[in-house]
């Protein structure tokens, strides 16, 4: 009951609560127009309240009634200085008690093409609204900041690249057979193969991470309002033992593109995508399709790689495995699916092969990254459905039927933040607890 | 009779100095760093958003930035730019003669750190210095309060005659020393090009960016070429200025926050506001907040242009958060409004994605992109692909797409450069 306390004073809170004095209110049969839209959508119940406002701006009072599972939310809305309103058909958020990790580790990043000035690494808490730095590209000298990656959400063990000069991949507590606190930077590019590392996957062993290592560009279109186009002019995939630092590259390919590593939760299987190289980047861009693709891994060495899916259509990016099933975004080309508006979340059921957008969570727009929370029955997305550019972070319930609840935009204290914030969320991953602050030992290590 | 008289000698006694500073340093500031302060707006950012205040505590000096940045806003009319300048300036003043009250000389002691700070001031790129002084000052003026020394006698008549000549003699010589200071004239003029630019005064830019000035100084050449170009005099005039290539045109593609402007807007006036808003965006990502008050509002510009109006509702909705933006954003808020409702709803482009070319490192194939796939290209893509092709020396292609940009039917008609080359 706390909790729903909790919900109802946030609620009150971000309607102002304001006084409605004399306002007569006339009901309607309809749902109020709020944002975030929370109508009728599944909330963990450890989840910070949803805060919402009216969309037109008008005042409002909430109030509510809880059945069960379920809280009625009753919405009256006024303009200031009238003396009528409207009272709203009452909605329901739905409370699960499937539990969702606590915290949610994203990159912040103005969605600004070459540029970018403050980035960072940060976490959120999403029992409460505090969001903390794990570590800004203060620590290096404003480079680039990307691909942090847990080691099975344990907040403790993070991968993440720290671009720029001396810059490379920091390994954070990453030796598994490591027990003293341990920073460490490499540059992946000058050992080994001299391949440098992209997207990230841990396996679940802690022993063995796998890189995507790309050359990625850039362009940008003269008149199409998805302005921006970023391809790959060669991609490989990279292992690294990290008991021995020994790195590997586990296939070798001519004219094929593999990125987007991922691995089974048992972590007996490598998940990843790839497709043939047509050259000449980027005009040949729409021949390039990727399919998804598995190896099958047993004491540290793979299998022959097999094709899981190949649609003509599609290209497929960042499969995400849970038990049975691969959630991955479709795009109609390419390699960087957050600048395709016709981007969607699809998902593969390996019990019978079938596939099919998940409609219940895509939208108009670019919908991306996604990641399982770590029972699977949470999945977090980034989506650009609110204003067509700047990224924001979705969470749905995913049901025993294999369905997902309606979405629901992550809670803000005051939910205008999502609108008047000028960074995007990328790369969204449960952490199962709260990751220490990075700051000072990066820099330390960009001190050296 | 007498004691009055005293008073009011007493009061013009501590009254003089403060006022001829507040008038000295509002009014030259308006007249030699007037474009120096719009620009510094331009720069500029201050939002009452909870990132903008997160990141501004993040940075060292929170305080001061703050504020500075807070009175930033305000110089968007180089008046109230100056009369700011000018408070800070007067108050450093009185702070001064506050902490050497024991001094018989406090005034011009006051005169002379005020005089000194105007000159730092006025070299400084942001009001943040001005702040910082002042900020001292006051916490000087407030120790000194709690020191254990009185206040000196007045100075007689002739310290009073003495304060007024120092008055004088230094507000002059300051005044001096910053008007004839170079590197506050050649910035001053830079700025005065760069902000005729971005505000499309191209007339302006014109009258500044002369061919006289352009000889001097060639950096000023892309921003003649971009006024011609913007005012259909391109052809006719270009050669008149000191072009020594196509570089001079200003696609360069150097990394600076003049060249992403200076792209900017050559985007914009060629009808590509694509490539505008990419520049906007680099240009805004080489500020503390990614962004500015310029850069906030030519994107809700380009945004409401591309038909963007999600986007650009945004970004207005963001500007609002700036006092002194505010009526500016609600305006802007009822143009997007008309915009939306008289939207067609057609694609802004001719060419599907797929089908769509890229910016590229060559102008020329940028220019006959333009002009094939955006819906808006203006003649001046056209002007511009030929002034490109034109100081390349790629004749044949000159003239073929000459032929296709203009009715060469009666070549008299042609702009004068255009029409010598092609009847060459």
């Amino acid at each position: 009951m706390r909790f729903f306390r909790s919900i109802v004073e946030a609620m009150v809170i971000a309607c102002l609560a304001m006084s409605c004095g004399q306002v007569t209110f006339t009901e309607t049969d309809a749902f109020p127009d709020i944002f975030p839209d929370y109508i009728g959508v599944t909330i963990p119940e450890t989840m910070a309240a949803p805060v919402f406002q009216m969309i037109d701006g008008r005042e409002c009072k909430v109030s509510q009634t809880v059945e069960g599972d379920v809280i009625w939310v009753s919405v009256s809305a006024w303009r200031k200085g009238e003396k009528s309103g409207t009272s709203y058909k009452p909605f329901p958020i739905y409370i699960s008690h499937d539990p969702i990790d606590p915290y949610i580790a994203y990159r912040l990043i103005e969605p600004c093409y070459e540029s970018w000035h403050d980035m960072g690494i940060y976490q959120r808490e999403l029992a409460s609204y505090k969001e903390k730095p794990i570590v800004t590209n203060r620590a290096n000298n404003n480079g680039c900041m990307n691909c942090h990656t847990f080691a099975s959400g344990d907040p403790e063990k993070m991968v993440f690249h720290a671009r720029g000069q001396g810059g490379g991949t920091v390994f954070i507590n990453a030796k598994p057979s490591g027990t003293q606190e341990s920073v460490r930077l490499i540059n992946l590019a000058q050992t080994g193969p001299g391949k440098q590392g992209a997207y990230t996957a841990w396996n679940p062993d802690g022993r063995h991470l796998v890189f995507s290592s790309n050359t990625t560009h850039q362009s940008f279109y003269t008149s199409s309002l998805q302005q921006i186009e970023v391809y790959d002019n060669a991609s490989d995939i990279i292992m690294m033992d990290l008991e021995t630092d020994e790195i590997t590259v586990p296939i070798e390919t001519e004219d094929e593109l593999e990125t987007f590593p991922a691995w089974s939760p048992d972590g007996k299987t490598l998940y990843y995508c790839s497709a043939h190289d047509p050259g000449n980047h980027p005009f040949n861009r729409s021949e390039v399709r990727y399919r998804l693709m598995s190896m099958a891994f047993e004491d540290g060495h793979f299998a022959e790689p097999q094709t899981v899916i190949d649609i003509d259509s599609l290209s497929v990016s960042f499969p995400r495995v849970c038990g049975n099933r691969i959630l991955f975004t479709a795009s109609s080309f390419g390699t960087f699916p957050i600048w395709h508006d016709e981007a969607d979340i699809w998902m593969l059921d390996l019990s019978d092969g079938s596939v099919r957008p998940v409609e219940e969570i895509n939208s108009e727009d670019t919908d991306s990254y996604h990641s399982w929370s770590s029972n699977g029955k949470w999945v977090i997305f980034s989506s650009r459905r609110i204003d067509g550019r700047y990224t924001r972070l979705f969470i749905s319930h995913f049901e025993d039927d294999g369905t997902f609840t309606k979405p629901f935009l992550l809670p803000q204290k005051d939910p205008k933040e999502n609108q008047l914030r000028l960074k995007s969320y990328n790369i969204p991953e449960f952490v199962k607890g709260e990751v220490p602050d990075r700051q000072d030992a990066v820099a330390k290590l960009f001190s050296k | 009779m007498k004691l009055r008289k005293d008073k009011i000698v007493s009061m013009l006694e501590s009254l003089v100095s403060p006022v001829a500073i507040l008038l000295t340093v509002w009014y030259v500031t308006s007249r030699i760093l007037r474009y120096t302060l719009l620009m510094q707006e331009q720069k500029g950012i201050f939002l009452w958003t909870p990132d903008y205040l997160r990141q501004t505590f993040s940075d060292p000096w929170p305080l001061t930035t703050l504020i500075s940045d807070f009175l930033v806003q305000f110089y968007q009319n180089a008046s109230d730019g100056a009369l700011i300048t000018a408070i800070i300036v007067t108050s450093i003043y009185f702070c001064a003669s506050q902490v050497l009250r024991f001094f018989k000389f406090r005034n011009l002691a006051g005169l002379l750190a005020s005089c000194a700070s105007w000159y730092v001031i006025a070299h400084s790129n942001t009001p943040h210095t001005g702040v910082v002084i002042l900020v001292f000052s006051l916490a000087a003026c407030l120790i000194s309060t709690f020191l254990p020394y009185r206040r000196s006698e007045k100075g007689g008549s002739k310290v009073w005659m003495l304060q007024i000549v120092a008055t004088a003699g230094l507000l002059f010589g300051t005044t001096f020393l910053l008007a004839k200071d170079k590197e506050l004239k050649d910035n001053e003029k830079w700025y005065a090009v760069e902000y005729a630019s971005r505000s499309h005064d191209w007339n302006l830019v014109l009258r500044i960016a002369t061919i006289g000035t352009c000889k001097s100084d060639v950096s000023y050449v892309p921003y003649a070429l971009l006024a011609l170009n913007a005012t259909g005099q391109l052809g006719e005039k270009m050669m008149d200025y000191p072009v020594s290539g196509p570089e001079s045109l200003g696609e360069d593609g150097t990394e600076s926050w003049s060249n992403y402007s200076l792209n900017s807007l050559i985007y914009e006036v060629t009808g590509c506001p694509n490539e505008a808003i990419h520049m906007t965006y680099q240009y805004g990502a080489a500020m503390p907040h990614a962004t500015s008050f310029g850069a906030l509002r030519q994107m809700i510009r380009l945004q409401t242009e591309n038909e963007d109006f999600t986007l650009a509702r945004k970004y207005a909705e963001i500007l609002m958060r700036s006092p002194r933006n505010r009526q500016i954003a609600e305006n802007a808020m009822k143009t997007i409004a008309r915009m939306e409702a008289e939207s067609t709803g057609e694609p802004m482009s001719n060419v599907s994605r797929v089908e769509d070319s890229m910016i590229s490192n060559n102008p020329v194939y940028n220019m006959s992109s333009i002009i094939s796939n955006c819906r808006n290209s203006t003649a001046a893509a056209g002007d511009r692909l030929l002034a490109h092709l034109l100081l390349s020396g790629k004749h044949a292609e000159f003239c073929s797409t000459l032929e296709h940009v203009y009715d060469t039917g009666n070549p008299e008609r042609l702009p004068k450069y255009f029409r010598l080359l092609y009847l060459q």
